[in-house]
Parts: structure tokens; sequence; C-alpha cells
């Protein structure tokens, strides 16, 4: 089966395809397109892997281009690393399309959200396939532009168009920076193959500047694909989209492709240690941002993209620290438990007539058992918490920090790691526990003075999260659910994922546990020299779960319990609260900075282009169409006037002749 | 003899009437009888380059009897056309026949 | 002065000023009488220049018939109110009188500075006319045959009333 791991991609793409042509009369139906095409690939994949882990690593290539010495192919790979991902991806996308087939029944253009989740699902299996670095990036922009479509499914709001925009936009600067780094990268080596760049990396063939310029180029994709620290902006963003794509994008297709392009070209990172330095404080930056800026928000789905940037950051710690297993075990583990808790909030905001405001929620625990459940799960996993999957994986992110980075990285990874387990739990208590506050349709936060600071100032940004007015009509039929009473749990459509994903949440550690181990790191690693794996000791372990207790008892304390006052620390310190609630003012920050200018520029040459240029083609079109209506007015219908005309006109003629050519003597 | 430019000159005169006529009279009667007239004054310049002309031979009075065939067939299906035109539009005047405009 | 320059100059000046009145004068009915005259006086010219054939045709075709045809055309349509009042272009009438006269200009001058030869006037006979109707223009003749009768259908067609 592993010769046939090309379908894994294809049948997504039959099922975009079928969508694509017949999308319209299958209405409905087209979920179960969609659902059969990932489940297909998802077969294959379980398949493919099982074959891998007794097995070789297989590839199959096809020349594509040659030139001169250069021969470029194309084909697949099935190596540890894209065997794993191939897995998280089909399972999520899997899941996630059974959820959207509830959650997106409303919507007249379900055929058109199924196609484009079918194409996301190609570009991401495709991308991980890849066997070459040109491959990947063609796959890469494939990815891109998908979450720009899906981001911006729903189109007819300003906010999800704007939000597209800005993902596509952010995520191109990243870009650029790849496609640079690659093509340095080819003249340098005359190759895209994976292995044999490596084999001229460790040869030595490229010297240390260039190979430093390279791999920060390259990490520069990871960086705008990955939501890391400074183009993170787009990810917050990408929540209009609708929910279930907001799990795929954040757990298994658009944010996990920077982390494994980082994995993917390991080799070429740990040649050149400024580059890794690099990648480690990115990472530590992003995951102490991005954690601090979600500790205020209030709009569900917003704290959780936070959180997904906090993790990713966590990734690219551990990635930095040559903790290569450590990066990409947890990139699984939280794409499980990512996926379960944005699948889990859009039950939530289903349930709740689609608000997104957790300031509108609460006591919804015994009114959607299962998604409480699961969401505690996922809660639990991503704080890190014994035996869950996070606890397994955070640990060797910290072990990596602690044995390879510095004191401040690992100190970081520490203080993330309290505040991650905090804010999931500040989420957790006001969503389900207390009482129910979304009662009335009536916005009671419609006058939050910090949300209007902040929705004033920006042109490219769209990132109003307490705009619940606007939630409510954007899906139009979103008023014909019928339950516009109290919240109740969702059909099994909804719950099955969430059940799917939590027993994933809750088992997905032990692949690496140490007691059982390490299978993951003996899997992944084989063939390839990524050094020693750090591993921590038992006291490390203890103290990720001192840290994560740490954070859940003070969230229980401020939230549940009431014994500390939900604005303590918004009183004490209301300028870092306004600060955080407003995300360090960087939106504003880059709008005075890049889009200003920008449009400025683009708008001064517009301005040129309409005087000047616009000014000469309008100039002889309108001195034509004033020729053409005044001689037009000579044009009477009077046959005698045509006969005058013409008579005079010869005379004008024999006139010339006259006095050029001299007749009649 | 009269010399051959009295009979030029005199066609000549006679075709500028006739242009005269045909682009400022208002009676379509006149016109037609206008553009008879401007037929006329060739056959006259014909006859004349046959009789007195450098190169004189009979053409040019076989081309006149071709020019008077020709020209009362105009005169027939001008003057019917005219009289249609009556009957449908009831005006001869030529001002008031300007559809063919933009 | 000869006797041909005599009646040259009488038939000539009868042609045109003829030709004036059709223009001038008031009555349409008057005009076609002028325009008879007119060609008429165009007829003798042939004669003088020894074309009696011509001569002949020219009193037949155009005195004959086409002025007979030009009276029926004026019985049938608008010939009791002959003025349409004033005419309201100007600019036509001067620029149509100043054309003409132009190019009456331009051509008598390149009439009176050419420089044609006078030599012995060539008389043609009916009979040199016959033979170069049927044998040289025979295909011409025949032509014109067609397009009098065509002539005569088509006129017959456009001029009759609509079939109700």
């Amino acid at each position: 089966m592993i010769q046939n791991a090309w379908l894994i991609p294809v049948f997504p793409l039959i099922a975009f395809l079928i969508l694509l042509f017949f999308g319209r009369f299958l209405k409905e139906k087209a979920a179960y397109v969609g659902i059969a095409g990932l489940g297909l690939s998802f077969i294959v994949s379980v398949m493919v892997l099982f074959e891998r882990i007794g097995g070789e690593t297989y590839t199959y290539v096809i020349e594509w281009i040659t030139f001169g010495e250069s021969t470029i192919t194309m084909g697949y790979e099935v190596t540890p690393l894209n065997a794993m991902m191939l897995i998280v991806v089909t399972l999520v996308s899997l899941v996630v399309h059974i959820f959207s087939r509830e959650y997106m029944h409303d919507d007249k253009r379900i055929h058109v959200f199924y196609s484009y989740l079918g194409l996301f699902s190609f570009s991401m299996l495709g991308l991980v396939l890849a066997p070459n670095v040109l491959q990947l990036f063609i796959f890469w922009e494939l990815v891109g532009l998908c979450s720009f479509l899906l981001v911006g499914f729903w189109y007819f709001k300003p906010e999800a168009a704007a939000a597209a925009k800005k993902a596509f936009l952010t995520t191109r600067i990243g870009d650029v920076g790849l496609l640079l780094g690659l093509v340095i990268l080819f003249n340098q080596t005359g190759s895209f193959d994976y292995g044999e760049i490596f084999a001229a990396v460790e040869n030595g063939l490229i010297n240390d500047t260039l190979l430093t310029a390279i791999a920060l180029l390259i990490f520069m994709g990871a960086v705008g694909k990955s939501a890391q620290f400074p183009l993170h902006v787009w990810l917050p963003d990408a929540m209009e989209g609708p929910t279930p794509v907001s799990a795929l994008i954040h757990a298994a297709t658009m944010v996990a492709a920077g982390v494994y392009l980082v994995g993917v070209m390991y080799p070429l990172f740990l040649a050149s240690p400024t580059a890794m330095t690099v990648v480690a404080y990115t990472g530590a930056i992003t995951a102490f941002f991005a954690a601090t800026m979600a500790l205020v928000m209030t709009d569900i789905k917003r704290v959780l993209a936070y959180s997904t940037i906090s993790q990713l950051g966590f990734m690219i710690l551990a990635l930095g620290t040559a903790g290569y297993v450590a990066g990409l075990f947890h990139l699984m583990t939280h794409a499980f438990f990512k996926a379960l808790l944005f699948l889990g909030a859009g039950s939530v905001i289903y349930a709740v007539h689609h608000r997104q405001d957790i300031r509108d929620m609460g006591g919804l625990w015994g009114k959607m058992k299962i998604t409480a459940v699961t969401f505690l799960i996922g809660s639990l996993a991503i704080a890190g918490v014994f035996p869950l999957a996070g606890f397994w994986s955070k640990e060797e992110i910290l072990a990596s920090a602690l044995l390879n980075g510095d004191g401040f990285l690992f100190a970081i990874a520490l203080v993330t790691a309290f505040m991650t387990a905090f804010y999931m739990f500040r989420l957790f208590f006001k969503t389900f526990t207390g009482e129910y506050r979304g009662g009335d349709h009536d916005d009671p936060h419609a006058n939050d003075p910090g949300v209007e600071a902040q929705g004033a100032a920006s042109v490219a940004e769209a990132d109003n999260p307490r705009d619940d007015s606007v939630d409510q009509d954007r899906v139009p039929p979103a008023e014909d659910h019928g339950h516009h009473d109290a919240p109740k749990e969702n059909s099994g459509f909804m719950t099955f994922p969430l059940i799917v994903l939590a027993s994933l949440a809750v088992v997905a550690g032990f692949v690496n546990a140490p007691f059982l181990g390490h299978q993951l790191e003996g899997f992944l690693i084989q063939g390839l020299n990524v050094g020693a794996q750090p591993h921590g000791e038992l006291w490390l372990a203890f103290l990720s779960l001192a840290v994560a207790g740490g954070g859940i008892a003070l969230a229980w304390a401020m939230y549940y319990k009431g014994a500390i006052a939900e604005d303590f620390f918004a009183s004490k310190a209301p300028g870092v609260h306004k600060l955080l609630i407003n995300k360090y003012y960087l939106d504003e920050v880059y709008v005075a900075v890049f889009v200003r200018p920008t449009v400025a520029i683009g708008r001064f040459f517009w301005e040129m282009d309409k005087s000047i240029v616009d000014g000469i083609v309008n100039l002889i079109g309108r001195s034509t169409r004033g020729t053409g209506r005044s001689f037009s007015r000579g044009h009477n219908g009077q046959l005698q006037t045509y006969g005058l005309v013409s008579i005079l006109g010869g005379l004008v003629v024999i006139a010339l002749a006259f006095v050029i050519r001299g007749y009649f003597g | 003899m009269v010399p051959i430019s009295l009979f030029l000159s005199l066609a000549a005169i006679l075709f500028c009437i006739g242009l005269y006529g045909v682009l400022t009279r208002r009676h379509l009667v006149i016109v037609l009888a206008s553009i008879e007239l401007m037929l006329n004054s060739v056959n006259i310049n014909l006859v004349a380059f046959s009789a007195i002309g450098p190169f004189a031979n009979i053409s040019g009075q076989v081309f006149t009897l071709f020019v008077i065939t020709v020209a009362a067939a105009e005169a027939a299906v001008g003057l019917a056309i005219l009289i249609a035109l009556y009957r449908n539009r009831n005006s001869i005047d030529v001002i008031k026949h300007d559809l063919l405009r933009w | 002065m000869n006797t041909q320059m005599i009646f040259f100059i009488i038939l000539a000046l009868i042609a045109i000023v003829c030709a004036v009145l059709i223009m001038a004068l008031e009555r349409i009915s008057h005009r076609v009488v002028s325009m008879a005259f007119s060609f008429f006086a165009v007829a003798g010219l042939y004669f003088l220049l020894g074309a009696e054939f011509i001569g002949i045709i020219q009193v037949m075709v155009y005195v004959g018939a086409i002025t007979i045809l030009f009276v029926f055309g004026m019985m049938m349509t608008e010939h009791r109110n002959v003025g349409f009042g004033p005419d309201p272009r100007k600019g036509q009438q001067i620029l149509g009188f100043l054309g003409a006269a132009t190019l009456l200009g331009v051509l008598l001058y390149g009439i009176f500075s050419m420089d044609l030869p006078t030599e012995q006037p060539y008389v043609g006979t009916v009979e040199a006319i016959g033979l170069e109707l049927y044998g040289h223009y025979f295909i011409a003749f025949l032509g014109s045959g067609f397009l009098l009768t065509s002539a005569l259908i088509g006129a017959v067609v456009i001029a009759r009333k609509e079939v109700e």
C-alpha cells in the first residue's frame, strides 16, 4: 500500500472536483462526498503508516524538467515524519468534515464549503508528501489560497473579507522569504531534492553565512504560515471564518505547514547555530506574547486562536533548541486537542445561536454534557495535565529548552505553560460553569470601552471581537435553527468528532511516553542525523505538572469560586490590561508603519494614473467623440447639403491640384 | 464656323445652372428637371467633340444616344419615386425628407 | 460673323435664358414649359453641329416624352401651392450659388486656356450611327434595351397604388 500513497491526496481532490462540477445539484449531500473522500484517505494513511513502521522510506519520482545538469522531479515520498503527518491531517480533516455536516447545514453554499475543504486537504496532503522543496512550495501556496477562500467564506461580511485578505497578504510576506531561500538553495546545490540538499549541507558545500541566510529565509516562510511573531496578526482575524475551518487551519493544515517545513528542513537549520538561536527565540517570544493576549480575550475563538499561536511558539521553540522530536510530537498532540477545542467551541457557538462572547455564556455544563466533558479533556490536555497528550509533549519541550537552550528560554516556557493553564480554564469556567448569561439577544457589553478603542483606528483589520450583532446575522438561516430557547446538546454529527478527538487527546501522548520507550522518537529519527534528543528528568515532569496545576487553581479561584475578583488584575494594572486587550497595539503599529504608507504610495500612483495616464487616454477618447459629434451635426439627412459639401470638396481638390501641380497651364 | 470652345462654354454654363438648381431648389420636380439639364449639357459636349473635336468621329453621337436612353429611364423611375413619395409623405419638399440621418 | 455664329448665339441665349427661368419662375407649369424650350434650343444646336439624327431624337425624347412625363409628375403632386415659404437654409443658397459659380469659373478657365485645333467638321450620317450601334456597341445597345424595360416595369411598380 505504501506504493499507493499518492492516493491519499487524490481522494480529496476527486471530492473537490465532484463538488466543483456537481455540487449545486448535491446541496447538503455534498457533505457525504467530502466525508467519503477523506475517509478513504484516512484508511490509506493508516495502512501506509503501518507499512512504513516496519519498512523503509519509499520514494517515487518522475523527471519533470531537465535543464543543463539539473533535473527537477515530481513525485511523492513516505518518510516517518510525513507518515505521521498524513495520519494527523487526514484524521483531523475527516472529523472536521463530519462536524461541518451539522454546523454548516443551514448554509446555502454548503457544497462550496465542502469543495474548499477538499481542496484544502488535498493541498496539505500534497505538501506533506512532496519529495522536494519545489513541489512543497507549490502546495504551500495552494494551502495559502485555500485558507484565503475559507477564511473569506462568508465574504459578504466585510470583516471576513478583510480577514481573508489580511491572512493572505501577511503570509505572503513570509512566502517571499521562503521563495528567496529556495532560489538561493537551488543556486548553491543545484537541486531541490531533500536528500541532495542535506548531503550538500553536510559536506560543507555552502558557506556558513549563506547557509544562515537560507535557513532564516526559509524560516520566514514558516513564521508567516505558522503565525509566529511578528507575522502572527492574521491568525486571530482568521476567526471570521466558519468555526470548523478554524479547527482545520489551527490543527492540521495551514499553521502546521510552517512547523512541518522547519521539521523537514531540519538538517539545514542544525547546520547553522545562528538560525537555531533565532528560531528558538522567535518561538519563545511568540509563545509568551500570544499567551498574555489570550489571558484577556473574551471571544471564545480568539482565546483559542492566541492559544494556538502560543502553542506553535512552543513547537518552534522546541525545534530551535534541538528538540526535533519534541516539536513534532507537540505538533501531533496539539493537532488533536486543538481540533477538539475548536470543534467544542463550534458546538457551543452553534448551541448559543452563533454568539462567541464568553461573557454571554456560562452554565452550559448541565446543558451540553458531551461537549462540556470533551472540552474539559481538551483543556486539561493543552494545560499539560498527566496523563493527557499535552503533558508528554510539553514536558519534552521544557526539557529541550532547559537542556539545549538557556535559562531565559526555559523561564519563558515555564511562565507560558502557567498562562496556558490559566487562560484555558478561564475559558472553561466562564463558558460551562455559573449561570447562563445569554438568555436575551441584547448585547450587554456593547459599550465596552476597551473594545471601542480597539476597533477604531485600524484600516486593514476586521477584528472586533465583540461584534455580536454581526455574529447573529452572519449565517442568514441561523434564525431557522429552531432553538431560540435555551442551548442544548447538538446531534451526533457534532458530538461524534468530539468524542473521537477527546479519546485521542487522552491517548496520543503515550506514543512517546518515556515509560513506553519513546516509540515515536525512535520512529521519527530513523535515518536522520538530528543529534541526541533531550529528555527531562522526573523533577521536570513534576515541575510542569505543578505549573499547570497552579494555573488551573488560579483560574478556579477567580472564575469558579470567586475567591479573587475577576477584575483583580485588570484593576491593579489597567495599563497592562489595556495593552493586552489591544494586542500590544501591533495591528495599529502595522497599520501606521506599513499599511498607511503603502496605501499612501498606492494612492499617489493611483492619482498619477488617474490624472496623467487616464487623462491622456480620456483626452484622446473625448476629442474623438467630440469630433464625431461635431461632424454628425453635418449629417442632417438633407441630400442637397450632402451634394453641396461634395461639390465644395471637389472644388477644394481642384484648387489643390491647381496650386500644387499647376494644371490648366 | 463656330469654335468648339463656345459650345463647351455653353455646356458648362448649362451644367452649372443645373447644378445650382439641384443644390438649392426645394421642389423635387425642379430638382429632377435640373438633373435633366445637366445631362443635356453633357450631350452638347459629346456632340460638339464628335463634330469638330480634335478626333472627330461618330462615337460621340452614339454615346449621346445612350445618355438620352439613360436620361429617359431616370426620368421615368425618378418621377415614379416622386409620386410614391408624395402619396406616402404628402409632400415633395426636399427639406421635409431627411430620414437618411443618424 | 457668319450665319452659323448668329444661329449659335440665338440658340445659346434661348437655352441659357430658359435654363435660368426654370430656376427663377414662380409657377411649376411655367417652369416645365421653360425646360421644354431649353431642350428645344439644344436640339437646334445639334442641327447646327450637323448631327441631325441626334437633334431629332432630342426633340422626340426630351421635348416630347420627358416633358410630358414631368407634366404628369407635376399634376399628380403638389402643383397648386408652389411656394414652400421662405427657405430656412440661407447658407445653402449662398454656398450653392458660390460653388456653382466657382465651378463654372474653373471650367471656363480650363476651356479657354486649352489650345484645341479647329478642323473640318465631321458629319455623322444616320448610317454611320446605325453601323456603329449594331456593330461596335451592340452589347451596350442590348443593355440599354434591358435598362429601358426594367425602368418601365420599375416605374409602374413604384408608382402604382398599394393594394389594400
